[in-house]
């Protein structure tokens, strides 16, 4: 028989207990909460950065290559993450156009032709359809924040109106539509009162100046159906938009017309004094550069096309070779020149990624991570300099395009150095951050470029002995990767090509040999293969070789990790812990920006 | 029960500190969990803290403070008031009472629905969320803590919550919403109308606590939640301040609420086996 006194203490004990448990709502998928109307988050920059097709397989190579396998990238010192999902209204893939307007709308679209609209202009009949952002606003996120006063700004290494940094700011039919996406990126859109975006950088020259202009840029990687090396606008109508850019009325008053980027003449000096400029060339880049450095409240508005199309060479290694993309430069390149060179293989390749040749203008442009490093020191003055307090951050949309071409032409080096370029860059951001806490960096590809893997060679196919002559131990002897022999089937969908002897680029021709090497596979007819990579030092100080092979030359689902440090960047191991997609970024950034985490819209749709 | 609410806040009454000289405190109204987490934890050490979200009906209920050493016995913090912060320290009357009329999220209702005592109709909730890594070494995070009120029996509820559990459990003893320092029968722990007069607050005894760390070097969460019950007049605030990450407890420890759980638990298994016996 229980004592009084015992039935007080076990009752007592017993309600301490179930006090003590706690009672959450949805525990094991919080994202998908209702979010209190009520609750507050902190505000602040949004820089998010969107590697296209860099799976976490991507960085894990990037890492090896760069850094070693015991070592770490800036991407890895992003402290929070959760795995990424990319599917869209009707495709399991991402694509870079429905993700890019999902990113920027909050809403999940038609995967194939949504470009800052939900569905396809192109198809008959029309499918395409205006919508507002989750928030109820009528445009984009970017949009919402520059028309509220904040600085907004996009960088990429392709053209500017590639969809991860154009469907922030455009609202066409088609992303094919190039020359009113750039229309609208720089001027705004169809019957709004946009307010231009602060920094613009990346390539795209042949939609900005009117039909039948030459440009400063030639067509030299054959692109937009041109011939190969023209020089002449692609636009149909007789829009001058860097004109319109360099001119634009600021605070009032026009900016003076300096027009830098007048083909043929350099106008270097007006920089540092303009409000609003045009560059197309590394020496105009530098020159702002030192503007900015000299000057520490100089914020002008900068439109930067420093390519016809893109500014990388998205071909594979063989081709550019062939086309005379490389360089025996032996400041930047030793190493390897064909298969019987066991020399130092030199992290710089000579094969020339991004960029025309030498002695053009597109020469040497600036890269990823240098036009990033711009673009944050110009938002971040424009943004501190603003009148109305909640007007006092700035939002960076960088996208890098060139992981995700070169991933779709199987080419391994360029992939890598492109992922190098985005860590960098990344390693930019997290430096600013460290002096700006209030900042939210966030990564989030759509796809996995190409679907690549590490394969390393078998212990039977050492072909010798540790050989390199500095840089340490090579383990095991270097071979080509010609040795390397597991080989998928090849099938031919259109669009894409799954397996090998793939290659996808103009004028270009299949290819033998399953895994690339410093140079590609080796050239056409051949078996040869090229040298393999070779890792930077493990923990043993023991350096490995290894090739990289594709799934094919598409974009797959692949594993995505989003990684984010800074403001509200827990969000991912909290509430995005079970579930974090294209949607989730849009409301990450939305948070960080306006205070408010939105209900998730599942199962809904946009419209306006 | 008081008296042994007076036994399991002793060494908080020994760590009290010596009325000082009372002075004006300085506030500032704000809702930014950036801000308030800076407050909160200026110099974290190896610990940080984020402050991950705020939850109010009004505007004003949070804040932080400065100048705090004569009134509230420490120096700077932050402050969660049923009412509005603004109102501190100015004199605004014989009482402080502020009505947003606001009623908390569903959530945080869950969060007040822990804490024993009577009524769950909750108006005027202010909540702060924060985000702990207490680094490797750390086995307790501390901080200092003032309650002062103008409203009693029953009184508003005040809670902090570990990783959504209601960490009230002190020396074995689960705190309810009479809380022991404002008890009228524990004399100089107890409410008095000088805490709060005229808006100013007088001479409050102040604590450190001490949160046990559940996992060194893993992230937990720490909500402080209060709110007006059965009516939205008449304030109550909390100061918390000085966030220090530390080997050993530098206050009165408050044990993680899972241990406490499994403790009890552990207890009544132990009762039944007794029983049966």
């Amino acid at each position: 028989m229980k004592s009084a006194k015992n039935v007080f203490i076990s009752g007592g004990i017993a309600l301490t207990a179930i006090l003590s448990v706690a009672p959450t709502l949805n525990a094991q998928d919080p994202g998908r909460t209702p979010v209190p109307a009520n609750r507050l988050f902190p505000t602040g920059n949004v820089i998010f950065f969107h590697p296209d097709g860099a799976g976490i397989n991507h960085w894990n190579t990037a890492r090896l290559y760069f850094k070693g396998p015991d070592s770490y990238l800036n991407y890895d010192l992003l402290p929070n993450m959760a795995v990424y999902r990319g599917h869209m209204v009707n495709t399991v893939i991402g694509t870079s156009n429905g993700g890019a307007t999902t990113h920027a709308f909050g809403f999940k679209v038609d995967g194939y032709g949504s470009f800052g609209k939900d569905g396809d202009g192109g198809v008959t009949p029309p499918t395409d359809v205006f919508i507002n952002s989750l928030s109820g606003y009528s445009g984009s996120i970017m949009r919402q924040s520059a028309n509220q006063g904040m600085p907004v700004g996009v960088v990429n290494d392709g053209n500017i109106g590639e969809p991860g940094t154009g469907c922030f700011l455009a609202e066409v039919r088609n992303r094919g539509n190039w020359q009113e996406i750039a229309r609208q990126m720089i001027q705004g859109r169809p019957n709004f009162t946009d307010t231009r975006p602060w920094v613009i950088m990346g390539g795209g020259e042949a939609d900005t100046l009117p039909s039948g202009t030459t440009l400063l840029h030639r067509n030299h990687n054959q692109e937009r159906g041109q011939a190969l090396n023209s020089t002449t606008s692609l636009r149909s109508d007789s829009i001058n938009l860097e004109a319109d850019w360099d001119t634009q009325v600021i605070g009032g008053l026009p900016s003076p017309a300096n027009l830098v980027n007048v083909n043929g003449g350099t106008d270097i000096a007006a920089i540092g004094t303009d409000n609003a400029i045009v560059i197309k060339t590394r020496a105009q880049f530098d020159a702002l550069v030192t503007a900015l450095n000299n000057n520490a409240t100089y914020a002008p508005r900068v439109l930067g096309l420093f390519a016809f199309q893109d500014m990388f060479n998205d071909r594979n290694e063989e081709d550019l070779i062939a086309r005379g993309k490389s360089t025996a430069d032996p400041v930047n390149f030793v190493g390897p020149v064909n298969n019987t060179n066991l020399g130092v293989r030199s992290k710089a390749s000579r094969i020339i990624l991004w960029g025309d040749t030498a002695g053009n203008p597109g020469h040497n442009a600036p890269t990823f991570a240098q036009m990033t490093d711009v673009a944050i020191k110009i938002l971040d003055r424009a943004a501190k300099a603003q009148a109305n307090v909640n007007n006092r951050r700035f939002f960076l949309v960088a996208e890098q395009e060139a992981v995700d071409n070169f991933g779709n032409n199987d080419n391994a080096v360029g992939m890598l150095h492109a992922m190098a370029d985005t860590d960098k860059a990344i390693g930019v951001a997290r430096t600013f951050q460290a002096a700006n806490p209030r900042t939210l960096i966030l990564t989030a590809a759509d796809s996995d470029a190409g679907g690549m893997q590490v394969a390393a060679p078998y212990r039977d196919n050492v072909d010798g002995g540790p050989v390199e002559a500095a840089g340490g131990t090579v383990i095991p002897g270097p071979i080509n990767t010609s040795s390397i022999t597991t080989n998928p089937a090849f099938l031919n969908l259109g669009q894409f090509y799954f397996g090998f002897n793939s290659n996808n680029a103009a004028g270009s021709t299949n290819l033998p040999n399953i895994a690339d090497g410093l140079e590609g596979r080796g050239q056409s007819g051949t078996t040869g293969g090229t040298l393999m990579f070779l890792s930077e030092p493990d923990g043993f100080g023991q350096k490995m070789e290894f090739g990289i092979s594709w799934a094919g030359s598409g974009d797959y689902t692949g594993g995505i990790i989003s990684r984010a440090s800074g403001l509200n960047a827990g969000l991912l191991n909290s509430v995005f812990s079970a579930r974090f997609d294209n949607i989730d970024v849009y409301r990450m950034m939305h948070t960080t920006l306006f205070g408010q985490l939105l209900n998730y819209p599942t199962g809904v749709q946009g419209a306006r | 029960m008081k008296k042994s609410y007076q036994a399991a806040w002793c060494i908080g009454a020994i760590i009290a500190a010596a009325a000082p000289k009372a002075t004006a405190v300085t506030t500032i109204a704000t809702n930014d969990a950036f801000d308030l987490a800076a407050a909160f934890a200026p110099v974290p050490g190896d610990a940080t803290v984020t402050g991950n979200f705020v939850e109010v009906s009004g505007a004003s209920q949070t804040g932080s403070f400065t100048d705090g050493d004569g009134s509230i016995g420490f120096s700077s913090g932050i402050i969660l008031s049923t009412g509005d912060v603004s109102g501190i320290g100015i004199g605004a009357g014989p009482s402080l009472s502020t009505g947003f009329g606001g009623t908390p999220s569903v959530s945080t209702s869950s969060l007040l629905n822990q804490i024993p005592g009577l009524g769950s109709f909750y108006s005027d909730a202010a909540r702060i969320s924060l985000t702990i890594n207490p680094g490797l070494v750390s086995g307790f995070v501390n901080f200092s803590f003032a309650y002062l009120t103008s409203e009693i029996s029953p009184a508003d509820k005040f809670g902090i919550f570990m990783n959504g559990a209601y960490a009230g459990n002190i020396n074995g003893i689960t705190i309810d919403q009479e809380h022991p320092w404002i008890s009228t029968s524990v004399p100089d722990l107890g409410f008095t109308q000088a805490l709060y007069l005229n808006g100013n607050p007088l001479n409050p005894l102040f604590f450190i606590l001490s949160l046990e760390v559940p996992s060194p070097g893993v992230n937990f969460d720490v909500d402080f939640v209060i709110a007006d019950v059965f009516g939205d007049g008449v304030d109550t605030a909390v100061f918390l301040g000085g966030f220090s990450a530390t080997e050993t407890a530098l206050g009165v420890v408050i044990p993680e609420p899972s241990t406490s759980a499994l403790v009890a638990l552990a207890g009544l298994a132990w009762l039944r086996r007794r029983n049966r016996q």
